[in-house]
């Protein structure tokens, strides 16, 4: 299927059902949607000529006939291509199955605004955000999950209101098919002045078919607004991801999002992050574990608006078989925004000699004073450190797994909770058992 | 041959990076002895010590090195270090994300796993280093950090010697434990020695100098200079060699 066959086919899929959108009937949303699609039409789907997808050939994965995903009624079972790692987490849940929010098998929690797109539409709180969406016209991807955007969640933690426990919001796939699907989910968070929570997503997919599916969620932090945020995505190896992260951030506010990918086909995440407010600070972990012939690229646009605002990234991927991890970082210091302090860290270890990795740091620095730093290494486990763990006696194959998980575990100190970071850390030695070591 | 030699090393030759190191090494350590092998720098005695270890790069090209009768020379680092083999390493390897006190007991039960023993417990296990421990000067801390990490050159070679005093090997090398260390580490480490000193086991006392000798007394001591022993003798001649100095000693050796 040729570029304009594919861009036929989506555009096609919004032309012939945007009368059932939801929201069809809301002028703010309808007109919203017809801006968004007109945008990707003059676009067009993200192809390898454009610098920030030259790693991730989308096209090809978007270019096959496809049905949109629809709602499933059927029985739940919390696990994918893995079970879901939090589901002894004492926490309030929000399940979407097949990209459609289930309301029956939901709890939300009490004392958050929480409404969906398929059955409330878009409350006016949330508006904003799809504007600056729109604000985005190259943005092709995040422009067609706003226009076929099937379903969603808008929450909203009040001023001061400080969460107990983890949101947590499963997206499960429980309707295996033959057909290749595709499912489309915007979602919204909105933390006002010195609300605090812990979200938690699970993307449990099976990915039997080559479905699609393109989320984008976009959070805004008030001042001294602080959200943990912690991934974990799991699909089968056919599968496609494609996930649009999108945060401002005002005064003081923090944001620590932990993103772990423990396998899909295809995974690509662009993370945007709009650091507006003096003191907001935010806190990026992203880990890997791939195998087999899957891709995982993570994107970050990273932008100091105004003085003294704070980032640190941590990008690691252990990649065996034929596996690829891509980071791209991007971070931009606007005029006058001194103060800023912003540091990427990208490591990388290959299992295997048919792996690859790619790093590729963009720094955009228009004010003076600012520091900016960013390192990579892409190589193998330490021999010195594999040597040293053998000789106290342990065996190669133990030594080895010790030395992955040490490599990728390190960094979910980031999580600060406890019981959390702990069934992170098991569903990431699961995953890391799984893999082969071919050096 | 009696029954209580533990290493017995034959004619050995390495080869790190094709340049032959050790040429016609011949060594044989009785069990409860101290060795003590003193060298200029460049002699062979980290490729002694990593030969013996099994790091991969250091080839043993001609002769033969056994523990206890059997040949190390195809056996992995783990199957000799199973074997009761232990290397206290001249730089013990920081390796971030590994809790020293898992390390401790992934490798205990490592080895008693190997040898078809019974794993000791959590409990039985925390009893016992922190007895070791405490005669090192080890803190609970230090325990719970990444091994090696941020850790003082004191604090890696007291854990290396805690590792020894835990995993109990049949025959120790301590390569260079002296280098970086201060008296009172040294003497500290000198005592965790000694403490483990034992009929059923052997030391090697790798150092280039005499200073460690004096509070860890070895039953022997050998020059390595230019990848073979040039002499031997008792605790005398390391005196002798801190007087008189490396050259005087191998020039007379050869």
């Amino acid at each position: 299927m040729s570029a304009e066959a594919a861009l036929a086919t989506w555009l096609g899929d919004y032309r012939g059902n945007r009368i059932d959108l939801p929201g069809a009937d809301d002028p703010r949303l309808a007109e919203r949607r017809e801006r968004a699609i007109a945008l990707v039409e003059s676009a067009g789907l993200p192809h390898r000529r454009l610098e920030e997808w030259k790693y991730s050939d989308l096209l090809h994965r978007l270019a096959s006939e496809y049905e949109p995903a629809t709602p499933w009624a059927g029985a739940l079972v919390r696990e994918g291509a893995l079970a879901d790692p939090f589901a002894d987490i004492a926490c309030n849940t929000l399940i979407f199955a097949n990209g459609f929010f289930r309301a029956d098998a939901s709890s939300p929690p009490e004392g958050l605004t929480v409404t969906t797109l398929a059955e409330s539409g878009v409350p006016d709180g949330a508006l904003p955000a799809l504007d600056a969406q729109l604000a985005r016209a190259d943005d092709a991807i995040g422009n067609l999950n706003l226009a076929l955007a099937r379903d969603g969640v808008f929450i909203t933690v009040p001023a001061g209101f400080k969460a107990e426990r983890p949101l947590h919001i499963v997206y499960l796939d429980p309707a295996a098919s033959g057909a290749r699907r595709a499912r489309t989910v915007r979602s919204q968070i909105r933390l006002e002045e010195g609300a605090e929570l812990t979200l938690i997503e699970t993307y449990l997919g099976k990915g039997g078919a080559e479905d699609v599916t393109n989320a984008a969620l976009d959070i805004t932090l008030s001042e001294r607004a602080v959200l943990s945020h912690v991934r974990v995505l799991s699909d089968g190896e056919s599968a496609t991801q494609i996930h649009s992260l999108n945060a401002a951030l005002e005064k003081g506010a923090r944001y620590a999002p932990t993103i772990l990918n423990l396998g899909a086909g295809y995974c690509r995440t662009t993370m945007r992050l709009e650091m507006q407010g003096a003191g907001a600070h935010a806190e990026v972990t992203a880990l890997a574990a791939l195998g087999g012939r899957e891709h995982n690229d993570l994107t970050t646009i990273l932008r100091h608006a105004v003085p003294g605002t704070t980032a640190m990234q941590t990008v690691k991927s252990v990649l065996a078989g034929k596996s690829r991890g891509i980071y791209q970082g991007r971070v931009v210091v606007m005029p006058g925004a001194n103060g800023t302090d912003s540091t990427q860290l990208a490591k990388s270890v290959l299992l295997s000699r048919e792996a690859e990795a790619d790093t590729k740091p963009e720094l955009e620095i228009l004010a003076d004073d600012v520091k900016c730093a960013h390192g990579a290494t892409i190589g193998a486990l330490d021999p010195a450190a594999l040597f040293y763990l053998r000789a106290r006696g342990i065996p190669k194959a133990e030594a080895l797994a010790m030395l992955v998980e040490a490599f990728l575990g390190d960094a979910l100190g980031a999580i600060a909770d406890e019981p959390l970071r702990e069934a992170a850390a098991a569903a990431l030695r699961a995953r890391l058992a799984a893999l082969e070591v071919t050096l | 041959m009696g029954a209580a030699l533990v290493l017995e090393i034959e004619n050995l030759h390495v080869t790190v990076d094709g340049r032959e190191i050790l040429k016609g090494l011949t060594l044989a350590v009785n069990a409860g002895e101290v060795h003590a092998i003193m060298g200029p720098n460049g002699s062979g005695k980290s490729t002694l010590s990593y030969a013996l270890a099994g790091r991969d790069g250091y080839a043993v090209t001609e002769g033969s090195m056994r523990l206890a009768g059997k040949d190390l020379i195809a056996l992995t680092p783990e199957e000799r270090a199973t074997m009761g083999l232990f290397l206290a390493m001249q730089y013990p390897v920081e390796i971030p994300g590994v809790v020293t006190m898992t390390f401790l007991r992934t490798a205990l039960n490592a080895l008693k796993r190997a040898r078809g023993e019974k794993e000791i417990d959590a409990a039985g296990f925390l009893k016992e280093v922190r007895a070791a421990a405490k005669t090192l000067n080890v803190s609970e801390e230090m325990l719970k950090r990444a091994l090696n990490v941020g850790f003082s050159g004191g604090e890696k070679k007291r854990l290396e010697a805690l590792q020894m005093a835990v995993l109990k090997p049949r025959l120790a090398i301590l390569d260079e434990t002296d280098s970086g260390l201060d008296i009172d580490a040294l003497k500290l480490v000198a005592e965790g020695v000694n403490a483990l000193r034992a009929p059923d086991r052997a030391f090697i006392v790798i150092t280039h100098y005499q200073r460690l000798l004096d509070y860890i007394v070895p039953d022997k001591v050998h020059i390595l200079a230019g990848g073979r022993i040039v002499r031997e003798g008792g605790p005398e001649l390391a005196k002798d060699l801190e007087a008189r100095g490396y050259d005087a000693i191998v020039r007379e050796a050869a």
